[in-house]
């Protein structure tokens, strides 16, 4: 579903923030990318959906290339970035709404997907009113609620969890594990190791801004025996 | 001091546009945007010198003195604390680094003084040019003196101090007594209409003045019989002493100094007092707790066209963002106060008159100017807004949004650049009809209906053809070299030199026009230049189309 070739991003000719970074998601996977501050994983995910163009490599996301064919390619994806401060001059219900015209998505499905995620997330209340007034985990909420209103093949996140009290974070965790097991596949940056561990079927694990690991946690403790995963990760990324 | 001193230097730094990469373009860039600003104002700065100039003539003919320049000093601060306040409220209290400032260990009035010196800096050219106006103007006629240029340089770089002042008093105050309430993000819209309301009054006002006389004027403010002088006088003392000092008298400039300092030492001590508890929790908006609402919210929900429904996305932030309202939609109702004015002057000398006449009676030469002067307004209106110019700019960091959204960017563009043609496209026709129409109420019916319809309908036209061109082509400027960094709304626009380098441009592409159809008025005939004036705006909107799709899309692209 996601397909990395030999990227590499390189800002003002002078910070490599990628390196030569190739990798590969597949259907029905959740993928946690983790690396150290400023190791390369926003500039990573902003190549996935568009937002920065590669310098070197090929970005595809269900066989589109980003580049050639960047439409359908977009179509595919729900993004939600590192930062929800979006629009807050229009009410929530107002932002779900044009999110779901920008993707097509038919009334009658975006009624019944606005609905249960503001079962799920408890917004009922404030869906009708400016988002200026929510607190910063609605807003990370209400971009959960816009990344998924078109059901996307495709779900990117950077730095999700961060700000969401212990419900939500459950809630959203286990929306992205129905999310991966009903054929989509998930892809997210963290520095919390824990959450990787248990939410991931494969880590990614870049530092400045070149790829150290990919597979499974399992396989990495079985290279490095007799260390915990927070030891293999600091030593992983120590140079 | 030494925290007043470091707020107010970061301050000035995050307005700059100086990011470390490609700095001598910025440099040029900022160089090229003041020389335009300048460029723009000047004619302005000579208006209100000019009217000071005639007014203080016949006043001191009267044997009064300063009065004229008083009342022009007056109206100037009002104006600035009209749309000081906006700004200053929007500084003090709504602005995205007042919850970083608060848990620093700085004293309120440190923060309220290096905010209020900062707005005093970065929002006042307008009345500087116009303060140089003035004085320059009452002294060509009264006579140069030293004190007089000493006393008008310390004027102009002085006199928006009192009127910032009252602003940042009013603001601290009315968010000091409404701290309970919570979504104080209504007090924005509330002196946004207020803004709008003062400017529609003073438009009825003007209407009203249709027997202006400068001999019956002089002679009541000599007398002091001038209700508007005296009131003015008390609330703003300070511009009478500074015109006394311009005068010769170096008490009342001295005292002119001892006011200003005394108003900011009062300003600064109730900030002491009640800033801290006026701006907590100034950003909690109301949250409505109302399920049922939600579900009905929710049922409402429309399919709407992606187009369409980027349009109204456009609008409802222009609209609900208190410092574009003011910047991109209330700044439009300038141009009603300005026709009025020029028809009140019609109504006074009947300089418009012969024009009025020889249009009517299908005069072609007349016709093919007024045809310029709709493209040149039409292009003047769309600029000064800068919804397109600034459409790019306002994104700031939901410019990302833009690109990973699966939406051409085309459609975007256009998107932008249609906001800007409703806006000032509608103005504009509502300004033809009100032209013709007042042509016909001046002159009478005429039976010729080539003047009464078609003229007025072919000239709606040309005037959204303009605006089309305006809004494209400045919105293809802005792609070049948007400003995406910024702290707060009201940077996003002032300070943002794209607007001012769009006017000039769009300028100069329209005075091109007029030239050229000018040349072949007298080398052909009238006919032939209208012909040419409008075949040439209208390619220049297509070309401002092409150019704005094409090349703005690329621009955009390259963005990082
Ligand atoms: N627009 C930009 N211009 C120049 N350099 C940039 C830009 N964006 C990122 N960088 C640099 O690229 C590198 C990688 O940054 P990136 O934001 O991708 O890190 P990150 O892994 O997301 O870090 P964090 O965990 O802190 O979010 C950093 O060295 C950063 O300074
Ligand atoms: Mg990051």
């Amino acid at each position: 579903m996601i397909k990395f070739d030999g990227v590499t991003k390189v800002f003002n000719n002078t910070v490599t923030a990628v390196d030569d970074l190739s990798f590969r998601v597949s259907k029905g996977e959740i993928v946690g990318f983790i690396g150290p501050n400023g190791s390369g994983k926003t500039t990573t995910i902003k190549m996935l959906t568009g937002i920065l163009k590669p310098d070197k490599g090929e970005i595809a996301v269900k066989d589109f290339d980003i580049q050639k064919q960047p439409l359908e390619a977009k179509k595919h994806i729900g993004y939600i970035a590192d930062n929800p401060d979006m629009f807050l001059r229009l009410k929530g219900v107002e932002f779900l709404n044009f999110i779901s015209d920008i993707y097509r998505v038919p009334v009658d499905v975006r009624k019944k997907r606005f609905t249960a995620v503001c079962d799920r997330f408890g917004l009922t209340e404030s869906l009708n009113s400016q988002m200026l007034g929510y607190s910063h985990g609605m807003r990370q909420k209400i971009m959960v609620a816009a990344a998924l209103v078109h059901n996307p093949d495709v779900w990117i996140l950077d730095e999700p969890l961060i700000g969401l009290d212990p419900k939500s974070a459950y809630e959203l965790k286990n929306m992205m594990r129905e999310h991966a097991a009903n054929g989509n596949c998930v892809f997210f940056s963290t520095h919390v190791l824990e959450v990787a561990e248990k939410l991931c079927d494969k880590v990614i694990i870049i530092n400045k801004g070149k790829l150290v690991y990919s597979g499974t946690l399992d396989n990495l403790e079985k290279l490095h025996k007799g260390k915990t995963l927070e030891e293999i990760f600091l030593e992983l990324t120590a140079k | 001091m030494t925290n007043y001193i470091t707020l107010l230097k970061i301050f000035l730094k995050t307005t700059e546009i100086t990011p470390s990469e490609k700095k001598r373009s910025k440099l040029f860039y900022s160089l090229m945007g003041t020389a335009i600003l300048m460029l723009i104002m000047l004619p302005a700065g000579a208006l209100v010198g000019f009217v000071t100039y005639a007014l203080s003539l016949a006043v001191l003919d009267a044997g009064g003195s300063t009065q004229a320049a008083n009342i022009v000093l007056h109206i100037i601060a009002i104006l600035s604390v009209i749309f000081g306040f906006n700004v200053i409220v929007n500084i003090f209290y709504f602005s995205n680094d007042i919850e970083n400032l608060l848990p620093l260990p700085l004293k309120p009035h440190e923060i309220v003084g290096a905010k209020y010196t900062y707005s005093l800096l970065s929002e006042n050219i307008m009345e500087f040019i116009l303060t140089i106006g003035v004085c320059a103007g009452y002294m060509f006629a009264s006579g140069f003196s030293v004190t007089g240029v000493i006393g008008s340089i310390i004027g102009i770089l002085t006199v928006p101090i009192l009127p910032l002042a009252y602003c940042g008093i009013i603001s601290v105050v009315l968010m000091f007594l409404t701290h309970s309430i919570k979504n104080r993000d209504f007090l924005n819209k509330v002196t946004g209409a207020g803004t709008a309301l003062l400017i529609i009054g003073a438009l009825v006002a003007l209407v009203g003045v249709n027997d202006f006389n400068a001999e019956a004027f002089a002679v009541s403010v000599t007398e002091g019989d001038s209700t508007f002088l005296n009131v003015m006088n008390i609330i703003f003392p300070q511009i009478p002493l500074l015109m006394s000092g311009i005068n010769g008298s170096i008490v009342d400039l001295l005292i002119y100094l001892g006011v200003n300092v005394l108003a900011l030492a009062v300003f600064l001590f109730i900030a002491s007092k009640m800033y801290i508890k006026g701006v907590s929790d100034v950003n909690t908006a109301k949250t409505k707790k109302d399920v049922s609402d939600t579900q009905r919210a929710i049922n409402r929900s429309k399919e709407n066209g992606v187009l369409k429904s980027y349009i109204k996305k456009e609008f409802l932030i222009l609209f609900r963002t208190p410092a574009f309202f003011m910047d991109c939609i209330a700044v439009n109702l300038l141009w009603p106060v300005f026709f009025a004015v020029i028809i009140i002057l019609q109504g006074q000398t009947n300089f418009m008159s012969g024009v009025i006449e020889s249009y009517m009676n299908g005069n072609v030469e007349m016709i093919l100017f007024v045809t310029l002067g709709v493209i040149g307004i039409s292009v003047v209106i769309s600029a000064i807004n800068s919804i397109a110019s600034a459409g790019i700019s306002r994104e700031g960091r939901h410019f990302e949004f833009m690109m990973y959204i699966p939406v051409e960017l085309k459609t975007q563009l256009h998107a932008k650049a249609i906001v800007s043609f409703v806006v000032s496209g509608s103005g504009m026709i509502i300004y033809i009809i009100a032209f013709n129409w007042y042509c016909l109420l001046t002159y009478g019916w005429v039976d010729d209906p080539i003047i009464t319809f078609l003229m007025p309908f072919l000239h709606m036209l040309i005037a959204l053809v303009s605006v089309i061109f305006a809004s494209y082509f400045g919105l293809f400027m802005d792609t070049i070299n948007p400003k995406l960094v910024w702290d707060d709304e009201i940077n996003a626009l002032r300070g943002n030199y794209n607007v001012f380098i769009n006017t000039a441009v769009v300028l100069a592409a329209v005075g091109g026009v007029c030239v050229i159809s000018l040349v072949l008025d007298r080398l052909i005939n009238s006919g032939t230049a209208l012909a040419v004036a409008i075949l040439l705006i209208t390619v220049l909107a297509l070309m401002g189309m092409q150019v704005c799709l094409k090349k703005g899309e690329k621009n955009l692209m390259s963005i990082e």
